[in-house]
């Protein structure tokens, strides 16, 4: 007794959709997938609407939003596919996070090989904005492969070696080459799960950078900025080195024993509607000045890996604070040559706009090979500085920032980014072009779009350009 | 080793309590129409090291007429079946079921003819054996016939009360029959609904699932405050009830 059916199913439900920083907003539909089955069906059923992959929407600004259209929420899509003990080989579909690789790998001996400053993000969302860390390389330099579905309908696998146009342009490319259905990742073996972390003071910024030009052989480098310090203290920064502690390094036999340790340090919660109030520039400049006076010269301490790599994670929806109008994050970065020169001239200008930065964090890029077209890691110095949207000011002096940072030859990283105008992001990427001929050859009709991609201008040379819709598809009852 | 068997391992609820059941000392069988799916899920429990690999097997709930020769291939397989969890189910929007009626009788013959197909043979057996347990995935829309949804509400009525009957004739057996009733839930079958504070997810769901069979339940609502809203529901007279938009 077989009976075939052709029901269509809604292409997911209306939801407000937005990123980490809750501005800018959007409506879409958002379509669960628990199997590359209802991608394709998207595929399939989309009638004209545009599709965009979307994780745990931790970018952000409007990366992961597709308004008046429909994103694929990847997030159900959390399976382990494989894993390869000798080689640390592991394969997993892309809505897996961070977390849950850390919580499964740690016990036997494993840990990410890059991470970003919070472990909530899902492993696509990670290799689309091809995500940097505390170590020097992003993490398509640990991707053994990629498992996509294509524009087309078909499912494909690049790598360095295989179709490495469409790997290039999908690492940092923002989910406009197609879907990320899974990933193989090279996992780093650790002795325990605990680092030796070292803590230094630099009053200035010409300290900060002799700091980073001095650690160029530590394995992972991130330095604490006070962005509110003029004049002399200019730059005062706290710089973090850090390495994995190997067993022998861990001081009690208690942590020895335990030295592949999950951790589960305790989480806040911040209430709703935390008033914006509470977070002015007075508030901002007490909580540095008392953090920086603390800090002793130079510090050294084993510390667990949630406290260095994700101390924001311990407040869960930090984000809230900035309340209603939400935040910006503005990450630029300056190349080598004019790194210091550049993040200084940056420094001063946004210290004298006065606008409070709760968390400012400056890093060093070394040498590496040129990575995707549009992926962000080019070697320099990158700051990364939070700003609460407030009455909208702030992105008016954004923009201003933006032409000093285009006078450095510097750019701006996508994965933060909510306000960067189309030709100043084109002259910031030369290699746009070239990300555009990838575009246009895999996916040539504009079906994986952006609100990102619209403002930019990432879309298909020649290709119909979408426009938002009123989202036709609605809900269905039950 | 315990033996499970999962029909319908493909969705979302079966796939929340798979990776919750595995364990060492469980042997899992997972059953559904998309074995390249299945084997993702299998592997995924293969690599958090939760048990031995999962077999799978092909089945097709409509196809009842191959019923017979797949509870006999499970029997080959693994000698006695300790415990069925049945989830499969399909759900279309009323209004295209009533102009379809291909569509109605798709969910008739899943939800309902399907399910009394296979757990009739598997209850022979459980029966013989006088040992067992029967978990059946049905719904809050089986409870009362609702003008927005009472095709697929009808086939789940007709699955609870199969269940129900099922219940009582194992008792003298010692086989346990557990109905399950969700309310909403997020998986493929309401990707299409807007989500709201009455959905749960299926994790939730599979831990109230093992939770209700350690407790010897025979129905549970799930979560737990669906009890209280069918209650209100089912006691509605009539004659207002039929012009509610429920
Ligand atoms: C507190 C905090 C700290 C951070 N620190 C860092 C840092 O140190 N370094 C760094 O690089 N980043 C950092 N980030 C940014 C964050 O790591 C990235 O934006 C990450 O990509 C977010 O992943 P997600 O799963 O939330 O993706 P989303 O935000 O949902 O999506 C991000 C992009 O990925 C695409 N995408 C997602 N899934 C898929 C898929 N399956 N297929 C195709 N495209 C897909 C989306 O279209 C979108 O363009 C930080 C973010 C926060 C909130
Ligand atoms: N989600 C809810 O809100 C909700 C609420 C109450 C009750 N329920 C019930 O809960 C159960 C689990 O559903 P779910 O929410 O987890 O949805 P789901 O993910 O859509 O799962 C339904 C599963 O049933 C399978 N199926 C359908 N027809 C089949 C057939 N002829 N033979 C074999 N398998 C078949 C599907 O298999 P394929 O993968 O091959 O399509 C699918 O995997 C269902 O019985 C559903 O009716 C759901």
């Amino acid at each position: 007794m077989k009976i075939e059916t052709t029901s269509d199913q809604a292409l997911g439900y209306p939801a407000e959709v937005m990123g980490w920083g809750r501005y800018p907003r959007s409506h879409s539909n958002v379509l669960p997938i628990f199997s590359p089955r209802e991608a394709e069906r998207a595929l399939q059923q989309r009638v004209g609407l545009t599709l965009l992959g979307r994780g745990q929407g931790r970018a952000y600004g409007d990366a992961a939003s597709n308004s008046g259209n429909v994103c694929l929420d990847f997030t159900p899509s959390d399976r382990f596919l494989g894993f390869d003990a000798k080689r640390g080989l592991l394969h997993a579909e892309a809505g897996v996070t961070l977390e849950q690789i850390l919580n499964e790998f740690i016990p036997r001996g494993w840990f990410l090989p890059v991470t970003p400053g919070t472990k909530y993000p899902t492993l696509g969302g990670c290799v689309a904005c091809d995500v940097h860390g505390k170590n020097h390389l992003s993490i398509s330099n640990y991707l053994e492969r990629l498992h996509m579905l294509l524009a087309d309908g078909s499912y494909v696998t690049c790598s360095p070696k295989e179709k490495p146009d469409l790997f290039w342009a999908t690492t940092g490319g923002m989910g406009l080459t197609g879907l990320i259905l899974s990933v193989e990742l090279r996992l780093q073996p650790i002795e325990s799960s605990y680092l030796r972390y070292e803590g230094i003071k630099a009053n200035n910024l010409e300290e900060i950078f002799r700091l980073f030009e001095e650690s160029e052989t530590c394995p992972m480098t991130v330095a604490w900025i006070d962005c509110l310090a003029q004049g002399r203290t200019l730059g005062r920064s706290i710089m973090m080195r850090g390495e994995f502690a190997r067993k022998a390094d861990l001081k009690t036999s208690a942590r020895r024993r335990q030295a592949l340790a999950v951790s589960h340090n305790p989480k806040l919660i911040v209430p709703i509607n935390f008033p914006a109030m509470s977070l002015n520039r007075f508030t901002v400049a007490a909580f540095n000045a008392v953090y920086f006076g603390k800090h002793p010269k130079r510090v050294e301490a084993i510390m667990d890996y949630d406290s260095f790599f994700y101390p924001l994670d311990s407040v869960l929806q930090w984000n809230l604070i900035y309340g209603k109008p939400g935040m910006v994050q503005y990450q630029f970065l300056i190349p080598s040559k004019h790194s210091f020169e550049g993040i200084k001239t940056l420094l001063e200008a946004i210290s004298a706009t006065g606008k409070a930065s709760f968390l400012a964090v400056l890093k060093k890029f070394g040498p590496m090979k040129p990575q995707g077209p549009i992926s962000f890691p080019v070697p320099g110095y990158f700051l990364a500085l939070d700003f609460p949207v407030g009455n909208g000011e702030i992105l008016k002096h954004m923009e201003r920032w933006d032409e000093l940072v285009l006078k450095f030859g510097g750019r701006i990283y996508l994965a933060k980014d909510a306000n960067l105008r189309a030709e100043t992001f084109r002259a910031m990427y030369p290699r746009l072009d070239e990300w555009l001929q990838v575009k246009k050859k895999y996916d040539p009709n504009n079906v994986f779009v952006s609100d990102m991609a619209r403002r930019l201008g990432l879309l298909s040379p020649g290709g119909a350009v979408p426009k938002m819709k009123k989202s036709k598809l609605g809900t269905r009852g039950k | 080793m315990k033996t499970v068997l999962i029909l319908g391992a493909n969705s979302g609820m079966a796939r929340a309590l798979a990776r919750l059941t595995a364990s060492p000392a469980v042997q899992l069988i997972l059953a559904g129409r998309n074995t390249k799916e299945m084997e993702k899920t299998a592997a995924d429990l293969e690599v958090r090291g939760h048990g031995p690999k999962p077999f799978i097997m092909a089945f097709d709930a409509q196809a009842t007429e191959t019923h017979e020769k797949f509870w006999s291939q499970v029997l080959a397989k693994v000698k006695v079946v300790d415990e069925v969890y049945l989830f499969f189910g399909q759900m279309h929007p009323q209004a295209e079921a009533q102009k379809d009626f291909h569509l109605a009788e798709e969910m008739l013959v899943t939800n309902y003819v399907g399910a009394v197909s296979i757990l009739e043979r598997v209850a022979a057996t459980m029966e013989e054996r006088k040992q067992g347990l029967i978990v059946g995935v049905s719904s809050v829309a089986g409870d009362r016939g609702r003008r927005s949804n009472y095709l697929y509400g009808s086939s789940k009525a007709g699955l609870s009360a199969f269940l129900s009957g099922l219940r009582s004739r194992l008792v003298p057996a010692g086989v346990h029959v557990l109905t399950v009733k969700p309310g909403f839930v997020d998986t493929p079958m309401t990707a299409g609904m807007k989500k709201g504070l009455l959905f749960a997810k299926p994790e939730t769901i599979a831990r109230g699932i093992l939770k209700a069979v350690k407790a010897k339940k025979d129905v549970v609502y799930l979560p737990f405050f669906w009890r209280w809203i069918m209650l209100v529901i089912i006691h509605i007279p009539e004659g207002m009830f039929k012009k509610t938009r429920l």
